[in-house]
């Protein structure tokens, strides 16, 4: 089996690539992917945290890369879906300690057994960055609308180009229909226009986001959710599904009124 | 307007020059320009932009009297 490995990043921290990680490996092991998650934030981890696997911790990927363990033994086999991986980032260590060259070795290996790769990059330009792209095929880009994101996301994008990682795509995360009508937000045209790049998915602000991150359950796993929804039609793009976007959906008229009058 | 301000963010970004970088290079092109055609300075518009396999600076140069 030859996996394709797809690095989650954004130059900017804070704009939900920890969470689209979490949520796009989920989706994409519901379709019965054998998927492994890669959290690179060496020092900060978290992708354990939002996927609930925090307690299963015993090895982390430097101690795979100093041979302390094997491979499969730092893997965390997922509660909920057998194909579904995590490979922890350590927490008492720095970014130095793996290379480049170091995670192309791991992913390769990954490969031979798995049909995704998802890499958690860690915010930044700097080596943990680099770390996150050495093995990879193709890149996802997290913004938000804002402008110190999507200046962040212009940045990474001529860094990977430069790295000959091609046509990147971007999630556009956290967007608000509301604001966007009232011209408080940029649009999804004005920056797709900006940053000239392809869009794989526009991701909702949605509460739930911070009640699942809090539960440990990527909110993919929820039906009801408007960003599980988006998460899941990312997974299928990426599988190579043609799907449209979803439109971005207004307050209904019964949530408007209770806002008004105070009572959601 | 967050996105002209982006933009012009955007344009420092990627050519990676200082505004007062900018400012001179927009002159001198102004300068040059104003050798050969008359140009109306108010309604320059300098952008930076990403194509499939490069970046180009993309200048408009209105001339004056011109519709």
């Amino acid at each position: 089996m030859a996996g394709k490995t797809i690095v989650i990043t954004s130059g900017k921290g804070g704009v939900g690539k920890t969470t689209s990680s979490a949520n796009i490996g989920t989706a994409l092991a519901m379709h019965g992917n054998k998927v492994c998650l890669i959290d690179a934030d060496i020092g900060l981890r978290n992708l354990d945290v939002v996927m609930g696997l925090e307690n299963r911790i015993v090895y982390d990927i430097v101690d795979v890369v100093e041979n302390n363990c094997r491979l499969e033994q730092a893997m965390i086999r997922d509660k909920r879906y057998d194909g579904l991986y995590l490979l922890p980032a350590a927490q008492t260590r720095d970014k130095t300690s793996v290379t480049p060259f170091q995670m192309q070795e791991l992913i390769d290996q990954l490969k031979e057994d798995m049909d995704y790769i998802i890499v958690d990059s860690p915010a930044g330009i700097e080596q943990g960055f680099k770390n996150a792209i050495a093995g990879a095929d193709r890149a996802i880009i997290v913004t938000t609308p804002e402008i110190s994101a999507v200046r962040d996301a212009d940045r990474i994008i001529g860094l990977l180009e430069a790295e000959g990682l091609r046509d990147p795509e971007v999630i556009i995360n956290r967007i608000r229909a509301d604001m966007v009508d009232r011209g408080d937000m940029m649009g999804i045209d004005d920056m797709i226009e900006i940053l000239a790049i392809n869009l794989i998915g526009i991701v909702p602000e949605d509460e739930g986001i911070v009640v699942s991150t809090n539960k440990g359950e990527p909110i993919a796993l929820n039906d009801k959710a408007k960003a599980g929804q988006a998460y899941r039609n990312i997974a299928r793009r990426i599988m190579g599904e043609d799907l449209p976007m979803m439109p971005l959906e207004k307050d209904s008229f019964i949530t408007r009124f209770k806002k008004l009058v105070g009572l959601s | 307007m967050a996105k002209e301000r982006l933009q012009f963010i955007l344009v420092q970004d990627r050519v990676k020059l200082t505004p007062d970088e900018m400012d001179a290079m927009r002159d001198e092109l102004i300068g040059v320009l104003s050798k050969y055609i008359d140009v109306d300075s108010q309604k320059i518009e300098m952008d930076v932009k990403r194509e499939d396999d490069m970046t180009a600076l993309v200048a408009n140069f209105p001339l004056k009297g011109s519709k």
